[in-house]
């Protein structure tokens, strides 16, 4: 057992450091570029149609329990059923991938702004008020900055969902990283398998790193101070 | 024919249970005026439609011959009834012969008909005897919509080498790597098409080849989608495909004249469209598969 895990360790990675494989239309570039184009499309959509519903709903602080409806029906869905699905509906294009992603990201993007804004420390809204500010005002200059460490966090959870789950395009037929996990299964190729695991693994570790980074830049040092000290 | 073989596995150690202690799902036994000559038969089948039509024609033509049939069908994998051909649990069998040989000698590499019935008559165990195989075939194929192949004459699998570059083939994705596959295709036929990972004859094969993703597939020769769809599988004259002939398997304990003689008449009178067209009034019709398989029988004068 032993022997074949390092037979099967080292298979990975020589296949992911042939230099051929890197290259072409099946080479790790070009479907690390698909992936990342199916995995910000889909938190794109995924964006607008959460944040504007999560804002709204935390700011008036009405349907709330819609909200954890909708996130809970969407989270229950079967991704990989609503694919096949769709494949089967609309035929094998990138829709057919998006929509069921979107389904799973929509989720976690509603709830944290939901949350977030809803549980903006209410003296600060009051104080906002008293200064005369419109009901805009103050969700774009009180309450969404104070919520923004949550709804940074909704968009990260769900980005590195989609990274990882967007494998499953390559079950329709689509390319990104899930080819080789597909192709590498069905041919028993377990090298490819395992490198397109490995290569998955590291995009969505970047793209953790990437959001880490963007929160810090986004979120003001005083609310950062703020949840520490909290 | 490749359907059985990756279910094999799993359903292997699932099925091997149940079958040892009560080994008949569907059970049904009819009796006729039995003769004396004739020993009583046990035909099994395996668990998808089309076997079970097959082990009802031939369960049908037996007793109109005056044998006395029971059959089990709905068994879930090949080496459990296998197991059950070879110590005489089970005498006849509808069986495909590149299936079965891939199954006894996974090595082979015949491909014609004859070529595979040699050598599955070679890789029998004693006890087991190949009758007469059909021209009926359950395989893999290159399929088209008929509206394709009327507007560009395709009618073999060569056909497409003139419009090779126009082609997109949708497949399983171990077909873009297998000789089987797209080795195969530009070994044999000199093409080379544009590949699309799919199903293998699934439900994204058949919708991909319905909205034009793709104009080639891989489909099974009796897929129901056949007759629903009017695809039209291309002749592979140059043996891509292994060939999956119906052949009857029969322990030799129960090889008398009569049976023999009605099955290899049943395997003269079977061909793939018929396999088709009974496929296709079981799934997409409803039509009882023993109703289905009497009719045949009667329209056939078999038996």
């Amino acid at each position: 057992m032993i022997l074949a895990a390092n037979t099967s360790a080292s298979g990975i990675l020589s296949y992911l450091t042939t230099a051929s494989n890197w290259d072409g239309s099946a080479g790790f570039l070009h479907r690390l570029l698909q992936h990342l184009g199916y995995s910000a499309e889909t938190v794109l959509v995924s964006a607008v149609i959460a944040l504007p519903l999560g804002l709204v709903t935390g700011h008036t602080g009405r349907g709330g329990t819609v909200v954890s409806m909708l996130s809970n029906a969407s989270r229950a869905l079967p991704t990989l059923g609503l694919l096949i699905l769709f494949a089967i509906l609309i035929g094998v294009g990138i829709e057919a991938a998006i929509i069921p992603l979107v389904f799973l990201a929509i989720s976690s993007i509603l709830v944290n702004t939901n949350v977030g804004v809803r549980n903006v420390d209410p003296s600060l809204v009051d104080a906002a008020k008293g200064m005369g500010l419109t009901p805009f005002q103050v969700l774009w200059h009180v309450e969404i900055p104070v919520a923004l460490p949550l709804i940074v966090l909704g968009l990260r959870t769900a980005a590195i969902q989609v990274v990882s789950t967007a494998t499953i395009a390559a079950d329709v037929g689509l390319g990104g990283l899930g080819r080789y996990i597909i192709d590498g299964q069905a041919s028993r190729n377990f090298a490819e398998l395992g490198a397109g695991a490995v290569i998955v693994a590291l995009f969505a570790i970047i793209t953790e790193a990437l959001f880490l980074l963007g929160q810090r830049l986004l979120v003001s040092p005083g609310i950062r101070l703020r949840a520490r000290t909290a | 024919m490749h359907r059985l073989l990756p279910v094999t596995a799993i359903v292997a150690a699932l099925v091997g249970v149940t079958a040892c202690g009560s080994s008949s799902p569907k059970s049904s036994s009819a009796t006729t005026a039995a003769t004396t000559s004739n020993p009583a038969v046990t035909i099994g089948s395996a668990n998808f439609p089309e076997n079970e039509i097959l082990a009802d024609i031939y369960a049908d033509a037996l007793q109109k011959a005056g044998v006395k049939v029971t059959t089990k069908l709905d068994i879930g994998s090949r080496e459990v009834y296998f197991k059950e051909m070879e110590n005489g649990t089970l005498n006849v069998f509808p069986e495909y012969n590149g299936a079965l040989l891939d199954y006894l000698q996974p090595t082979s590499t015949a491909s014609s008909t004859s070529a595979v019935d040699t050598a599955l008559a070679a890789a029998l165990p004693t006890s087991l005897e190949a009758l007469q195989a059909s021209s009926a075939q359950d395989n893999d194929s290159i399929t088209v919509t008929a509206a394709f192949a009327a507007a560009h004459h395709l009618s073999s699998i060569a056909d497409l080498k003139p419009i090779e570059s126009q082609i997109t083939l949708g497949a399983a994705p171990e077909f873009a790597t297998r000789e089987v596959g797209l080795l195969g295709l530009s070994k044999l036929y000199g093409i080379t098409v544009k590949f699309k990972p799919l199903d293998e004859s699934g439900p994204l094969t058949i919708a991909a080849l319905n909205d034009g993703t793709v104009q080639a597939g891989d489909i099974y020769t009796t897929d129901p989608s056949v007759t629903k769809y009017h695809f039209v599988a291309l002749a592979d004259p140059n043996h891509l495909f292994p060939a999956e002939n119906v052949i009857p398997i029969i322990n030799k304990n129960v090889a008398t004249s009569t049976i023999v003689t009605t099955l290899n008449s049943i395997s003269s009178a079977l061909t793939t469209s018929d396999l088709v067209q009974l496929v296709g009034a079981v799934v997409n019709d409803h039509v009882d598969p023993a109703t289905a398989a009497s009719q045949f029988v009667s329209q056939e004068n078999l038996g």
